[in-house]
């Protein structure tokens, strides 16, 4: 069964010497009489001061020297240098979902433009109308005063 | 020196690098240096990576001097923009074609003890450095991010707030990704603890 009290966070702090005073005689008291707790706070402890066996290496001593003469390099550097710089470090790869996203965007916008590129149609006018029909009438009595050339008849077939 | 430690003292330093004065960036350089490289190192598991990287993160927080704003603490910021160059290497690492493997790094480079004549046997060195391959191992099989919130709470005993902001993440999330990585620490060095 396991101990409601069981708090790693709690057993990992006790490891690392952050708890306050009162919280560590409060988990000292449990941990004497929970065996459960006691056994993961001690294999936390331990964990804890494994990682302590694990040095790390001093830093050169010309790094110093080194990070100086990069940041005069890059203030020497011409910006469209810097930028090309910039550029060859973007991944391409992880570009072109982005490049194809954008091109299926722009696909769907044109798709769905048309209507907005025709020109637009004016409003009829209905009084222009009504003399269009007028003109047309005239030109039907016209048309049926007027004969027909002989020539004009021959081209027809009639 | 006790003026030096203090983090506000950390942001005049960076606000005077802003107005143009070198030297306070060579305070600030001196002061973390040390830290940076060694979160890198642990991190990338290559000391020469990690003084790349290390330089990278410098030169980064030179060329922010101008934007930089004293917001969050210095050294959390630092550690923010650090977090940062080592997922990314890491990233890119895994799409090279041909990785080291962590032995390969160990043999490399690597922090090696030396045998002081009345030290441990070499039997118990051979021990040791088999320790502390498998301790290294146990770190370098954690997700990044895990292994990231593991190094600045051991190695750099930063607070929860601080790791949080560091990663960009929330404060529970951040004791929910301790939580599984000491899990599998455990789990992983049982046999040797």
């Amino acid at each position: 069964m396991t101990c409601p009290r069981k708090d790693v966070e709690l057993f990992t702090r006790r490891a690392s010497g952050r708890l306050d005073q009162a919280e560590a005689e409060a988990v000292e008291t449990h941990l004497r009489g929970c065996t459960e707790c006691r056994a993961t706070a001690e294999a936390q402890r331990a964990v804890w001061n494994a990682l302590d066996e694990w040095p790390a290496a001093p830093v050169s001593d010309d790094f110093d020297r080194r990070l100086m003469a990069r940041i005069e390099a890059e203030a020497a550097t011409p910006w469209w240098r810097s930028f090309s710089e910039v550029l060859r470090h973007v991944s391409w790869k992880s570009a072109i979902p982005v490049a194809a996203a954008c091109a299926a965007i722009f696909a769907i916008f044109l798709l769905q433009s048309p209507a907005t590129h025709t020109p637009r149609q004016k409003p009829v006018d209905i009084e222009q109308v009504e003399s269009a029909l007028d003109d047309v009438d005239m030109l039907n009595q016209l048309g049926a005063a007027v004969p027909v050339q002989p020539s004009a008849r021959a081209q027809s077939g009639t | 020196m006790t003026a030096l430690a203090s983090p506000e003292r950390d942001a005049e330093l960076m606000i005077r690098v802003r107005e143009g004065d070198q030297a306070c960036f060579g305070l600030l350089l001196q002061k973390h240096r040390g830290g940076v490289v060694h979160f890198l190192y642990r991190m990338v598991q290559n000391q020469a990576v990690a003084e790349e990287l290390g330089q990278e993160v410098f030169l980064r927080v030179y060329k922010s001097r101008e934007t930089y704003e004293p917001t969050a603490k210095f050294r959390t910021w630092l550690f923010r923009i650090a977090t940062h160059v080592a997922l990314n290497w890491l990233r890119d690492a895994r799409n090279r074609q041909t990785p080291l493997s962590i032995d390969q790094r160990m043999e490399e480079e690597g922090p090696r003890r030396e045998i002081p004549a009345a030290g441990p046997t070499v039997e118990q060195e051979l021990m040791n450095r088999a320790r502390l391959r498998e301790i290294r191992q146990a770190i370098d099989a954690l997700p990044a991010k895990q292994r990231a919130a593991v190094l600045m709470h051991k190695y750099e005993e930063m607070e929860y707030v601080q790791i949080a902001k560091a990663l960009g993440c929330s404060e529970s999330a951040v004791k929910s990704l301790l939580f599984r990585a000491y899990e599998t620490l455990r789990a992983r060095l049982a046999h040797m603890i």
